[in-house]
Formats: C-alpha cells, sequence, structure tokens
C-alpha cells in the first residue's frame, strides 16, 4: 500500500519513498506540500506501473544533507536516484516545486526519460503575469487559494487543522523557502534551455491558478518543442486533487505515448 | 549591573516634521541618560517594525556621539540593510573613533518582513548573522587584504580603514527576541547577549540557555520601563503607549514578520500557539514591560540579578511615542530611585564578596 513508505539511501541522503506495482517506472516529484495529495492516484496508478512517491531530502522524515542549497540540487539528487534504482527509461511526473525539479532534470541530462509531465511546474518568470505569494498567506488563505473550489479547500483546510503535524509542515516550509525564496519560485536561467528537452512532454495547468496563472503553463508549452498542453476550468494549483478523474485520464493517455 | 538607556524611533513617525521631532527627542534624551549617569545609551527602531535605512542608524550614532560624553553608545547592526560586512565594520570604526572608543557593537538577525521586501532568505537569516559578525572581526582584527568567501557574502579583497579606537576592537553583543540558536552560538563565541521581547519567563528561559555556556558578566535584557511614584499611576499612564509598543509589533500578519525559517522549528511553534496582543495588565503582570512604582522596578531587577546574573540592563525608557517630558521624568525617577540604590546595592555585595576575613580566604 502506499502509506507504508520506506526508507532509502541515494547517496549518503536517506530519504522517504513510496513504491507500489509493477510496470514501466513512473516517478512522481511531489511540490512544497509533501507527498499526501498523491497517495490516492499513486495507488490507482499502480494497476499497470511501478510507482514512485519519494519524499524530498529535507521534506518530512527525510534526511536535510549539507549540500541542500538550491532546486539544481535535487535535480542532480534525482537523476542519481533513476541510476542508483536502474528506472531508465522513466515517466517523470512533477508538480509545481516537483515540476520544476523534473525540468532542471530533463534539461541537464535528458536520456533517462520517456515522457515528462509538468502539472503546474514553477520554474520559470513570465514577465508581466503576476503570481501568487504563498508565503504571505496564512494557512487558510493558501487553502483557499491553491483550490478553486471552496469545499475542497475547506477539506483540505481540515485535514491539515487536524493533523498534530505542525513541527513537519514547518520543516517543509523551511526548506521549500530556502529553495525557492530567491529569485523566488524561479530559476532565471531555466528557460534558455528548455528547448534541449526533446521527450513527450504534457503541461497540465489549472485555469483557475492563483499560485502560477495558466499563461505559466502556456510559456511552459511553447519552450519545450514536444509539448501538449491541458488546461482544466474550474481548477486550482492542484488538478491531480481537485479534478483527480479527469486528470487521471490525461495523465494515464501521457504515459501511454 | 550596568544600566544603558534605550530610546526607540517610532516607526510610525513618517511625516517630515514628526520625524524630526521624535528623532531629537531620541537623541536629547540620550543626552539627558548620560549626564544622569546612565553607562551607556542606544537608539533603535521599535522590534518588528521596518528598519530605519543604515544610512540613517550611523548618523543618529554619530550625533550621538556628539551629544554624550561619557556613556558606552550600543549600535545594533542589522544583518538586513544590504551593506557589506565589511561597510559595517567600517562605520563601526568610524563611530568608534568618533566617539573616543565608546562604542559597543551590536548585532541581530534580519527582520522577517525585510526578508521579503528585501528578497533575503529566512531560512539564512542565523547563518547570516554568524557570517556577518565573524567577518566584521577579521576586518577588524586581521590585516588586509584578505579574501572571503561564505554562503551568504563573498570578497576577494577585504582590507578596511579605519581600524577600531578600541584595541582588538569594541564589545559584541548580540541581541535577540526568541533564537536559541543565537543564544547559544553567542556563549560559545563570548559574545555578549541581549534577550530582547516576551515575558520574563521566556527571558530566563532564554538567559539561563545562554549563561549555561557564558560568564555571567556577559547577560543582557531590553525590557522596556516606565515608572511614576506609584503603580497605579503609572500602570494608567503606560497603558496606551504599552498598546503603541505591542501593536506595532502585533499589526503584521504573523507570515510577514516570521516567514518560514526565520526561527528555529521549535521557536516557531511556540509562536504559532502563542496568545496575540496581550492586554496591557498581562504585559505588566508578565513582566513584557515594567511598569510602577520605584520599588517596584528595584524589586523585579533584584529578581533578575539573583536569578539571571544580569550584566547589562537595557532599559527603553523612550517608547510607545512617548512625550520627551513624561520619558524625562520617569528616567529622572529611575536614575535617582532605581539605578543609583541599586548600583550601591551591588557595589556592597561586591565588596563584602571580595573581603577576605568574609570569604574565608587568605
Amino acid at each position: 500500500m502506499a502509506g507504508e513508505k520506506q526508507t532509502i539511501a541515494i547517496g549518503r541522503c536517506r530519504i522517504g519513498l513510496h513504491r507500489l506495482g509493477r510496470g514501466a517506472p513512473v516517478l512522481i516529484l511531489h511540490g512544497g506540500g509533501g507527498p499526501a495529495p498523491w497517495l490516492p492516484l499513486a495507488e490507482r496508478l499502480a494497476d499497470r506501473h511501478e510507482v514512485l512517491l519519494p519524499e524530498h531530502p529535507g521534506f518530512g522524515d527525510s534526511d536535510e544533507p549539507d549540500w541542500l542549497a538550491t532546486v539544481a540540487d535535487l535535480a542532480y539528487f534525482y537523476l542519481d536516484f533513476i541510476d542508483q534504482l536502474h528506472l531508465e527509461p522513466v515517466d517523470i511526473v512533477g508538480h509545481s516545486l516537483g515540476g520544476w525539479i523534473a525540468a532542471e532534470m530533463a534539461i541537464r541530462c535528458p536520456h533517462p526519460l520517456r515522457t515528462l509531465t509538468l502539472v503546474a511546474a514553477a520554474g520559470i518568470d513570465v514577465a508581466g503575469v503576476e503570481r501568487g505569494d504563498n508565503f504571505l498567506w496564512s494557512p487558510g488563505e493558501l487553502m483557499s487559494r491553491l483550490y478553486h473550489d471552496p469545499g475542497v479547500a475547506a477539506a483540505s483546510l481540515g485535514r491539515f487543522l487536524e493533523q498534530d503535524e505542525h513541527l513537519t509542515w514547518l520543516r517543509n516550509q523551511r526548506i521549500l523557502a530556502r529553495l525557492v525564496w530567491s529569485p523566488r519560485w524561479h530559476n532565471p536561467e531555466l528557460k534558455k534551455w528548455l528547448g534541449r528537452i526533446r521527450v513527450p512532454t504534457r503541461i497540465v495547468w489549472g485555469e483557475r491558478d492563483q499560485l502560477f496563472p495558466p499563461a505559466y503553463g502556456r510559456a511552459y508549452a511553447a519552450l519545450i518543442k514536444e509539448a501538449r498542453l491541458t488546461i482544466f476550468p474550474a481548477c486550482g494549483h492542484v488538478p491531480h486533487v481537485e479534478q483527480a478523474a479527469a486528470f487521471e485520464g490525461v495523465l494515464r493517455s501521457a504515459l501511454v505515448h | 549591573m550596568r544600566f544603558h538607556c534605550v530610546a526607540l524611533v517610532p516607526a510610525a513617525a513618517d511625516e517630515p516634521l514628526a520625524y524630526r521631532a521624535a528623532i531629537e527627542d531620541g537623541v536629547g534624551t540620550l543626552a539627558q541618560a548620560d549626564d544622569l549617569g546612565f553607562d551607556g545609551v542606544c537608539l533603535a527602531d521599535a522590534p518588528r517594525a521596518p528598519a530605519f535605512g543604515a544610512a540613517a542608524q550611523w548618523a543618529l550614532a554619530g550625533a550621538l556621539a556628539q551629544r554624550t560624553h561619557r556613556s558606552e553608545i550600543g549600535v545594533v547592526a542589522r544583518t538586513d540593510t544590504g551593506a557589506a560586512p565589511r561597510a559595517i565594520a567600517e562605520e563601526f570604526a568610524v563611530l568608534d573613533n568618533l566617539s573616543g572608543g565608546r562604542v559597543r557593537a551590536g548585532f541581530r538577525t534580519t527582520s522577517g518582513a525585510n526578508c521579503h521586501t528585501l528578497g533575503l532568505n529566512p531560512s539564512l537569516a542565523f547563518e547570516r548573522l554568524v557570517e556577518t559578525c565573524d567577518l566584521v572581526l577579521r576586518c577588524w582584527t586581521e590585516p588586509g587584504p584578505f579574501h572571503h568567501e561564505g554562503a551568504c557574502h563573498r570578497a576577494r579583497y577585504v582590507n578596511i580603514f579605519p581600524r577600531p579606537f578600541q584595541r582588538p576592537h569594541p564589545r559584541v553583543w548580540i541581541i535577540a527576541e526568541e533564537h536559541g540558536r543565537a543564544a547559544e552560538w553567542a556563549a560559545n563565541r563570548g559574545f555578549g547577549y541581549c534577550a530582547a521581547g516576551g515575558a520574563y519567563a521566556d527571558v530566563r528561559r532564554q538567559l539561563r540557555a545562554y549563561g549555561r555556556s557564558a560568564p555571567p558578566p556577559h547577560t543582557g535584557w531590553m525590557v522596556p520601563i516606565y515608572l511614576e511614584d506609584d503603580d497605579a499611576d503609572a500602570a494608567a499612564n503606560a497603558a496606551g503607549r504599552l498598546a503603541r509598543l505591542f501593536r506595532e509589533g502585533e499589526a503584521q500578519p504573523p507570515e510577514l514578520s516570521f516567514p518560514p525559517g526565520f526561527l528555529a522549528s521549535e521557536a516557531a511553534k511556540l509562536f504559532l500557539h502563542a496568545p496575540q496582543g496581550p492586554e496591557t495588565a498581562i504585559l505588566i503582570d508578565h513582566g513584557h514591560a515594567l511598569v510602577g512604582s520605584p520599588r517596584t522596578i528595584r524589586r523585579w531587577l533584584l529578581q533578575a540579578d539573583a536569578e539571571l546574573g544580569l550584566a547589562d540592563l537595557h532599559a527603553v525608557l523612550s517608547f510607545g511615542g512617548m512625550p520627551a517630558e513624561q520619558v524625562r521624568r520617569s528616567m529622572s525617577l529611575f536614575a535617582r530611585e532605581v539605578m543609583a540604590p541599586l548600583r550601591e546595592r551591588f557595589a556592597s555585595a561586591e565588596r563584602i564578596r571580595r573581603t577576605p576575613s568574609l570569604t574565608g580566604r587568605a
């Protein structure tokens, strides 16, 4: 079951890893909130795939290595992860922070990738399009801005408040700030090299994403040669939760490419 | 115990005439403190309020150097102003020469709000403080040019002028509102440490953590103080100013004041669960501020001395936009009825401690 998290060491860095199913490997890189929102979909995908959902270094129970300072550090780490676990060729799915990591991996070393799926991915800046600032949002405001549907936002906030995991949340926020604070949520150099990505790429976005508006998805699609863009209406920053069924359909079609 | 007088410039004094009046009041108050025999003076910005710029800070300290004659001049260099540590080292050194060696060099972390406005990574706030202090001390003590390569600052050639008047360098103190890490680090480096903000119980916890590794003469407490002849009158007349002082801090949402990583996780957790905007009576009862008659204030300070071996009291006698005349009445009362008798009491205790026949030492 996805809930049973194992610990794995990549080099000398131990991280949590949900690993389930059999088949072609799919590596899911979570966003700043941690891996939990991906678990239901990971379990469903395990019917045809080997799903690997790691907890990034510095997040949750994973080690916080001395070398962790930038998103590029995580990109190199996950390239080692693929190498050590012999996952090549692998389908990579990255959401928000995880999307940024995936893009940084793909421009550095595209050959282990079979497909790339970027979901509301951070990593680039679009001139003239204002982004939200999650670091200025209270937990309640964060949920109401991440999700378009107030009911989903309220349910997410309820789960957050029920959990006695403030220390974990604070730790994740601290690491997130270390990685994305400045330049905020992007690498000014990344856009220059996105053209190196030649694998089939799916860009997935919520039309009502307040953190990274859909213009960011369109920019990614324009910069990556073999990219297809899907924008879900009535959806915020977390399509795999808010439009779970539709998102699953899009992702499965991307994975059978 | 050494007594320092601190005046806070209200953050809201942004109109030209109001700001001019505020800084004139602040400098004038501290000049009077110098006349009254305080050991040190310090002009600071309101806690958690946006800092006035580095230029303003050093300019005001320069004015203090001219308007005071014997007291130490405490300056708190914030490590967030964008100034390179070598510029901070030079500013301190100029001021030390200008004042004839009276500077006490304070350092504090960035404010949370400035992490947002200046784009400084809050998760590196403590590291930035450590690196800045280390580099400033190297600037003062090491022949240049030398090369510095750190996580927050890089400089190929570092070689400052002038060097401080005091050799090897001015006394260093660290001021922190809640940083357990800062206390431990300051103790290990032999720096003074001044707890600021929070209830007396929090201050006691911080200073005891600091005191485990550092000798007592380095322990400091910065606390607002207001005196009148009678406890009730003091509380009534300080209420509005205290509310303003603490509202200035509380008006910012926690996401602005304490961005992720700004506090160590445990401290952040404590803060998240702390009550917001306590009533004035609670502020006074719990020792967020010392308000009352001279007898009440003496009792607080004797308790702090007994429990903490307090070495430096930074008495914030001007706060919350308090009129200068009210500040000076309170300050004079403090000097006459608190500082003078406590000095005599501490001096007597020291004489007794040093008398061989009473200590059994030959």
